[in-house]
């Protein structure tokens, strides 16, 4: 009989040594790569529950659009293309620098790696600052606001407030997404800095950090075009 | 079998304590190519770019041209590209295309799933007065957009109080509400209400409000009347009222 690790747990490492090198798999584990392949296993299944929660979104924008496509045209001329698009752009070159980073934690290379996260995390800022600044705020000071809160006297449709409803509650779950991706690729880069956490034989938490980002991208690719674009 | 000697032996790795990659069960984790990453953004970029000049075009065509496009066009075309795109970011940058095909399963069960969901649904809601023509009458329309009771104060919804004051809704939808009670507030006339309101809109003068044909309800037994105002004949409001 042997266990694993009970033997061989090692002497405490020299601290210089980067936090990858010192990184030792959890002892149910035949090694790192078995560890690595189950964390993303079951991050992958956890992303099949977030696009089947956005599955009920877009069911119900398909829905309400089957029903009120006047209100739903009437609605998204409210909305500029320049602002989700420019969103877009935003979100799809942050999607880059993420598996740019990752890239870079293949390759040890930890200067890149933490200028590639800098670079999503303003991203990540700079959409939120878009979507408050100039759609959000301007829209719900203006009575533009979902269902029953809807007080803008110059509805196009009598259901209108539907749309809105549609529009706040898709957008508004996706920015919390986006909020929960920069946060964690923050904590990410925190690591990335205070332990050289990432490099080749281990960047778990980095790639599946990543993983969700690019979930959040993949799920504003078809936000915009819906929203802003078919009417 | 002494795994502690032979991890010695051979240079232990804490991490692979009993030497299973010398199996040769792993081939090391992919690794993207800098150029391949470069050129999937600048793919994606040209689609973003192709989808909104696609809905310009298509704006001008019906706007500027009068062409009636089939409601499908503007659909199926930002659709087809925002599905490309999704699956460029799949591929390469969830690396998808170098991974366990396992993931890719569990993103088609995703996306079964989600047919499952539309479709469904929305062969109910299309054919429910098909179906169930015997139901018809007892289908209430609902939300915000049709008829609301006569009675003020605070509005029930599943059983909770909401705390928002809503004034009598005088048997009109909540905007028509809103419509009349601005008018009342500002003290202008109707047709200086629709100038500010096609101000509002940015409706251009010479569009006047036009829809693509893509866009105008289609009626639907079971459904349609009560819900679409624009229905060639909607029922009057008294055939459901005796029912709230």
């Amino acid at each position: 009989m042997t266990t694993i690790d009970s033997h061989h747990t090692p002497a405490k490492v020299r601290s210089s040594e980067p936090g990858w090198k010192r990184y030792l798999a959890a002892s149910h584990f035949r090694n790192a790569e078995d560890e690595f392949d189950a964390c993303k296993l079951g991050f992958w299944l956890f992303l099949a529950t977030e696009v089947l929660l956005f599955a009920g979104l877009f069911c119900a924008y398909a829905m309400f659009r089957m029903l009120y496509p006047e209100a739903f045209a009437a609605g998204s001329h409210h909305l500029k293309v320049i602002y989700g698009g420019t969103n877009t752009v935003v979100l799809l070159l942050s999607s880059f620098t993420v598996a740019m980073s990752i890239r870079c934690a293949q390759t040890d290379n930890q200067k890149w790696l933490r200028i590639n996260l800098v670079i999503t995390i303003i991203c990540a800022l700079l959409f939120f600052f878009i979507k408050f600044y100039f759609e959000y705020i301007p829209k719900w000071t203006s009575g533009i606001r979902p269902g029953l809160l809807y007080t803008n006297p110059f509805a196009a449709h009598p259901q209108e407030p539907t749309w809105w409803s549609v529009y706040y509650g898709a957008t508004g779950i996706h920015a919390l997404h986006v909020l929960i991706g920069a946060s964690l690729l923050s904590w990410c880069l925190y690591r990335s800095i205070r332990y050289k956490a990432y490099g080749p034989t281990h960047y778990t938490m980095l790639e599946n950090a990543g993983l969700y980002w690019h979930l959040v991208d993949l799920i504003w690719i078809f936000l915009f075009p819906l929203l802003y674009l078919i009417d | 079998m002494n795994h502690n000697a032979q991890g010695h032996a051979a240079g232990f790795d804490p991490n692979d304590p009993h030497h299973f990659s010398d199996l040769g069960e792993h081939h090391g984790h992919h690794i993207t190519p800098t150029r391949t990453l470069l050129m999937v953004l600048g793919a994606l970029l040209f689609c973003t770019a192709l989808t909104v000049v696609a809905a310009e075009v298509e704006r001008y065509a019906v706007f500027e041209m009068g062409w009636q496009l089939p409601h499908w066009v503007n659909i199926a075309v930002a659709m087809s590209i925002a599905t490309v795109k999704a699956l460029l970011v799949i591929a390469f940058f969830m690396a998808l295309k170098y991974e366990n095909p396992l993931y890719t399963i569990i993103f088609l069960f995703c996306i079964f799933a989600f047919a499952l969901f539309l479709g469904l649904t929305g062969m109910e809601l299309d054919n429910r007065g098909h179906l169930y023509a015997w139901k018809q009458p007892a289908i209430h329309p609902g939300g915000t957009g049709v008829n609301m009771p006569a009675t003020s104060g605070n509005i029930t919804v599943e059983g909770e109080k909401l705390s928002m004051e809503v004034d009598a809704f005088n048997n009109a939808s909540l905007t028509e509400n809103l419509k009349k009670q601005y008018i009342e507030e500002q003290h202008i006339t109707e047709d200086e209400y629709w100038e500010r309101w096609a101000e509002a809109n940015h409706v251009h003068p010479k569009h006047d409000h036009a829809l693509s044909d893509a866009n105008h309800s289609v009626p639907r037994r079971g459904l349609s009347g009560a819900l679409d105002t624009h229905a060639p004949e909607a029922p009057a409001a008294g055939t459901h009222g005796s029912e709230h």
